[in-house]
């Protein structure tokens, strides 16, 4: 590896590379001849290290023409003209410096490249240790693509935890010029421009100082993913096409749990060696080499067990050597109490500390992965032509996750948390199912296989969660928020994205290129950052999903055949569809959320350039949408007729959002669950329903079960035929012009504190039940239920006023046998001139508390407007 | 005389010029051949969808009328280069592939050079029944499922475990994974004659009892395997 890239020549004509390299190889030839004949030849051994040092002096002199898939090992100046062909890899401890006036030509190249060190599919420069970069204003330094003036040819300078220190220097072509993950970036007198993104920002461990700088005619300006801010003193970031600066938060990971508390004897250490036959590993382990297990023998790991590697880097790459190769197979059953371990043996540990459990050619029996632990790896598991299940089992904290290729291959109920990539696989069976991804920084990322992937959660990705090439696939019913890009499907013939809830994504919730034969079904692509749904050279069918609410595009067009039908387009920033090519598309017989279609898309009636879309025959009432997973994670709003089956839950940190004249349909025995926060927006003129699908009786649903859902709100809300419209535990809840009826009981609620008003609760059983509760109670109308206000214990919380309690047929009012404080309920109408009549308290059962009813009102209070007309 | 010359010239040169029809034909080509189905038999209904680029992800500029029942399909094109994907598709030419409809996979090239007749043949394919054809061919161990019981009911925790010989001294060649509530497991076995049982404990004990015999022949599963753990 040559130290030192130095041009002497000004010239920037570039030879083709062979012959450059050829032409220096002959040149070098009498140096080496020259340099030796010069040396007195002592013995053998001196001519050989005479030879060897000769030969680095010359390589040392060797001017590279181009860079290929190359790790910088050795401080390196690079300067004049570079041609980077590959990708190039700074690591920790050294320093790659640029002097003035160079100018670096990299290389356009999307691959399928599996070197997990890498971050990006195009050509990358990547800093994890120093770039230092000494244009001066007179002889600035230049990256750019070595082909076209395109946007994204490259992928950019990437600082991945290193730093980097740039002056007078030019980027263009780029993804994204710089792009610093945890980075320290210290740089000025910058023109960033011609790039999808100047400049990309991800997490909070690092500075960026850009100063008296320029940042236009990019995509984007600068991209933040984080809550990081940039000192831009004297920087202009204008003039960029999109947007100038985009900040978004990306959840971070939770921090993953070590098992920092092992501290048993080591049970056997290994260097280099190769174990023969089965061999059971119980204890602590510790491996200081390469373990090989030979074709026909095998590895048995018993629950509990920590296999530890220390760490070797020979050739100072940064990635630690030390691994297990098994030719035979391996049977690691961990349990859920006691899972196996592997991890790295050092005390501050880090991603690539050791290298891998590697698998070849082993498919004569499956091999087991269940409940193990890989942390710290470069690959936790990597395998060929091999037959492998992994399930209950973590990957944490490693430079990838797994990767496999020309395998069967199962992954079931594991987690993949604060991986730089969790899963890469390529030509293989594989069956990806029921799995949690969670802060990586790219998600998966399959090529050519033959994939079922489902039931999957996946969040927090800084780059797609999903990407799928060529092959088939099946992506069904996964749930995808909180990335930057959410499921990309590139050149694939044949499959289905269906029922899958694809949300918040930073960028776009779904993209679409070259691909043919694909359903689209089903799915909620809503609250996206862009656009839902990104179509291009794709041919497909997409009918019954619900895309809502994307800050830009419901549906963005680059090129499209197939239709787009029976789809629920509501809500989105600019366009419903907004069609770039000038090819026509046929969009027939969708609800575009109450609007006209012509309103709402963007074709050739607005731009002349532009192909056609044809949205006629549009439907006047949204379509029946059933909602897909069992959860309703993520910020979402929901429009139009939506069926929910069994009982979602809308977790803790999510919030749902019902549009003004939603409506929400359970079918027998369904109902909701939400931990998060549920905001049910009605308006006056559109109110938000939520009611039985099928018979209209009492009871024909569960209930709305909000659970610490705190700052939940019901506004202009229809709810009916329920068991229990609404029950509420420790939330804090607001009823304002809530219609509740038919329902067994229209509310009940424990501790609260909750506010009702301007309501109405009609033909309930219960109108509405309140335990050990805090409420407040006003301008309501209750009516026509069997008992108007259960209290069955601690009535002193409540405060009940301007309300009309009236036919009620036992009670307005009834005190409940464990109630033994009097209920405050002064100034309501109670239909009657004799409310006690209309009260079952301690009037009529002794030691129950008392209704304190008066003074009440002679005559109704005006309600006219409480509930929903 | 002159204006015989003329009246002769003008019958005579178009003799010379080669025919407007002749001419017409230098610029287009005959495309033709038979799409047929993996197994080689010609399908009837197919048709060739033809692009003057390689992005076949829109309509066609040109569509064959539909093969008959021997497959054959003709076009006759403008001479240049163009890419063409077979199909078999009912209902709209878009969307999803449904069961039956079948397709040729990546675009063929298709350049006539100089020739005015070039025949190219297509297999089409169910592309998922490929996709399950290639999973087949490639798995060669065979997947059995069964329940594990303790007491009458399902066993969660347990596994199951085969060996290919009766000999107890040793571990067992092949496990399962651990069971769920459901007490169901799954394990992948060459074809073979088999022992097989079931435990809670990893590794099992070295001499199991409670072994049942089986045989896994491809394309042949047993049914409904039942293990039952000691009694508590």
């Amino acid at each position: 590896m040559p130290g030192t890239w130095q041009h002497s020549g000004s010239s920037l004509y570039r030879p083709e590379p062979l012959f450059y390299d050829l032409f220096w190889f002959l040149l070098s030839v009498p140096i080496v001849y020259y340099h030796l004949k010069s040396k007195p030849f002592a013995d053998e051994i001196m001519t050989i290290k005479q030879f060897f040092l000769s030969t680095v002096i010359v390589f040392l002199l060797l001017p590279l023409s181009h860079a290929q898939a190359l790790v910088i090992t050795t401080d390196t100046v690079w300067q004049n003209e570079v041609t980077v062909t590959e990708d190039v890899l700074v690591p920790t401890g050294v320093t790659l410096t640029v002097r003035s006036g160079t100018i670096i030509k990299v290389s356009p190249a999307e691959s399928t490249k599996t070197d997990p060190e890498f971050i990006s599919p195009l050509t990358e420069i990547t800093i994890r240790g120093r770039l230092k970069v000494e244009g001066s204003i007179e002889a600035p330094v230049r990256f750019l693509s070595s082909e076209s003036d395109k946007k994204a040819e490259w992928a950019g300078i990437l600082i991945d935890g290193g730093t980097a220190e740039l002056k007078n220097c030019s980027i263009t072509g780029a993804d994204s010029a710089l792009y610093s993950i945890n980075g320290f970036l210290n740089a000025a007198n910058l023109i960033l421009s011609g790039n999808r993104c100047g400049m990309t920002i991800i997490g909070n461990a690092g500075k960026t100082g850009v100063l008296g700088s320029s940042i236009s005619s990019n995509d984007y300006g600068i991209i933040i993913l984080s809550s990081a801010e940039p000192d831009l003193a004297g920087t202009s970031v204008t003039g960029n096409r999109k947007k100038d600066t985009w900040r978004e938060e990306i959840p971070a990971p939770p921090e993953p749990q070590r098992r920092s508390d092992i501290t048993q004897p080591l049970a056997r250490s290994y260097s280099d060696e190769a174990l023969v036959g089965d061999t059971v590993w119980r204890g602590r382990i510790r491996i200081n080499g390469n373990l090989r297990i030979p074709e026909g023998s095998r590895l048995l790991v018993t629950p509990g067990t920590v296999i530890e590697f220390s760490r070797k880097d020979t050739n100072g790459d940064g990635i630690g050597e030390n691994g297990i190769l098994i030719q035979g197979s391996i049977i690691a059953k961990g349990t859920r109490q006691s899972p196996i371990v592997f991890r790295s043996a050092e005390s501050a540990a880090k991603p690539g500390d050791w290298d891998s459990v590697n698998l070849m050619n082993s498919d004569k029996a499956e091999n087991l992965i269940e409940n193990c632990t890989f942390e710290d790896a470069y690959r936790g598991l990597h395998f060929h032509y091999s037959t492998v299940k992994v399930s209950g089992s973590r990957f944490s904290n490693n430079y990838r996750g797994i990767q496999f290729q020309e395998s069967s291959v199962e992954i079931i109920d594991s987690d993949f948390i604060s991986n730089k990539s969790a899963v890469q696989g390529r030509d293989s069976v594989v069956r990806f199912i029921n799995n949690r991804l969670n802060g990586n920084h790219q998600g998966v990322n399959f090529f050519r296989n033959n994939l079922v992937f489902s039931g999957n959660r996946a969040s927090g990705s800084l780059k797609e969660a999903v990407r799928i090439r060529e092959g088939n696939a099946s992506v069904t019913r996964n749930v995808i928020t909180a990335n930057r890009l959410g499921i990309m499907l590139a050149d694939i013939y044949y499959g289905s994205v269906t029922e899958n809830l694809v949300a918040n994504s930073s960028e776009t919730g779904l993209a679409l290129r070259n691909v043919d034969n694909l359903e689209i079904s089903g799915n909620y692509l809503g609250r996206n950052g862009s656009n839902g749904l990104n179509l291009q050279e794709s041919r497909a069918e997409i009918k019954g999903n619900l895309i809502a609410f994307n800050a830009e595009r419901g549906i963005g067009v680059l090129s499209f055949s197939g239709n787009i039908t029976a789809n629920n387009i509501a809500g989105n920033g600019l366009y419903a569809i907004d069609l770039e090519s000038s090819e026509d598309i046929e969009a027939t017989g969708n609800w575009w959320g109450g609007d006209k279609p012509s309103s709402v898309v963007f074709d050739k009636l607005k731009d002349p350039s532009k192909g056609r879309v044809k949205a006629d025959k549009s439907s006047d009432t949204p379509f029946p949408f059933v909602w897909p997973v069992d959860e309703l994670a993520g910020k979402l709003t929901l429009a139009g007729d939506v069926i929910i089956n069994g009982h979602p839950v809308v977790p803790q940190s999510s919030s749902l959002t019902l549009y003004p004249g939603s409506s929400i349909r359970f079918s027998d025995g369904a109902g909701l669950n939400v931990k998060g926060r549920l905001t049910s927006e009605g308006t006056a003129e559109k109110p938000v329903l939520f009611t039985s699908l099928s018979e209209k009786k009492q009871g024909a649903w569960d209930e709305i079960v909000l659970e610490q859902a705190l700052d939940s709100s019901f506004r202009f809300t229809v709810i009916e035929y329920g068991t229990w419209g609404i029950h509420g535990h420790f939330t804090n809840l607001l009823l304002d012009h809530v219609l509740a009826r038919h329902n067994n009981g229209g509310m009940r609620f424990r501790s609260g504190p909750v506010t009702v008003r301007q309501s109405v609760f009609r033909d309930n059983g219960i109108g509405i039940r309140s335990y050990l509760g805090n409420g407040v109670f006003e301008e309501n109308v209750i009516t026509g239920n069997e008992v108007g206000l259960f209290v069955r214990e601690r009535g002193s919380g409540l405060t009940i006023r301007k309300n009309n309690f009236f036919g009620n047929t036992e009670y307005n009012i009834r005190s409940g046998d464990f109630n033994s404080e009097d209920i405050p309920a002064t100034g309501n109408w109670w239909g009657t001139s004799t409310p006690a009549a209309t009260i079952y308290d301690g009037r009529i059962e002794q030691g129950i508390g008392k209704v304190l009813f008066e003074p009440f009102l002679e005559k109704p209070v005006n309600l006219e407007s409480a509930g929903v007309r | 005389m002159k204006r015989t010359v003329i009246l002769l010239m003008f019958l005579l040169v178009p003799l010379f010029l080669p025919p407007v029809a002749a001419r017409g034909d230098d610029d287009t080509f005959t495309l033709q051949g038979v799409v047929s189905g993996i197994s080689g038999e010609p399908v009837k209904d197919a048709e060739l969808y033809v692009y003057g680029t390689s992005n076949t992800r829109r309509p066609a500029d040109f569509i064959s009328p539909k093969t008959g029942s021997n497959g054959a399909y003709r076009l006759v094109l403008p001479k240049k280069v163009y890419w063409g994907v077979a199909r078999i598709k009912k209902g709209e030419r878009y969307g999803p592939l449904m069961p039956g409809d079948r397709h040729s996979g990546e675009p063929v090239r298709i350049d006539p050079e100089t020739d005015t007749v070039l025949t190219l043949d297509f297999t089409v394919a169910d592309m998922q029944e490929l996709a399950k054809k290639r999973e087949k061919g490639r798995d060669e161990l065979i997947e059995i499922s069964g329940t594990v019981t303790r007491d009458g009911k399902a066993a969660a925790n347990a596994y199951v475990f085969a060996r290919v010989g009766k000999i107890t001294a040793t571990l067992p060649e092949y496990f399962s994974g651990w069971t769920d509530d459901s007490g169901i497991f799954s394990i992948k076995l060459p074809p073979g004659h088999y022992h097989i049982g079931c435990e809670t404990e990893f590794p099992p004990a070295v001499a199991s009892e409670r072994v049942q015999e089986i045989d896994v022949t491809a394309g042949k599963l047993p049914v409904a395997i039942s293990l039952q753990l000691p009694l508590r």
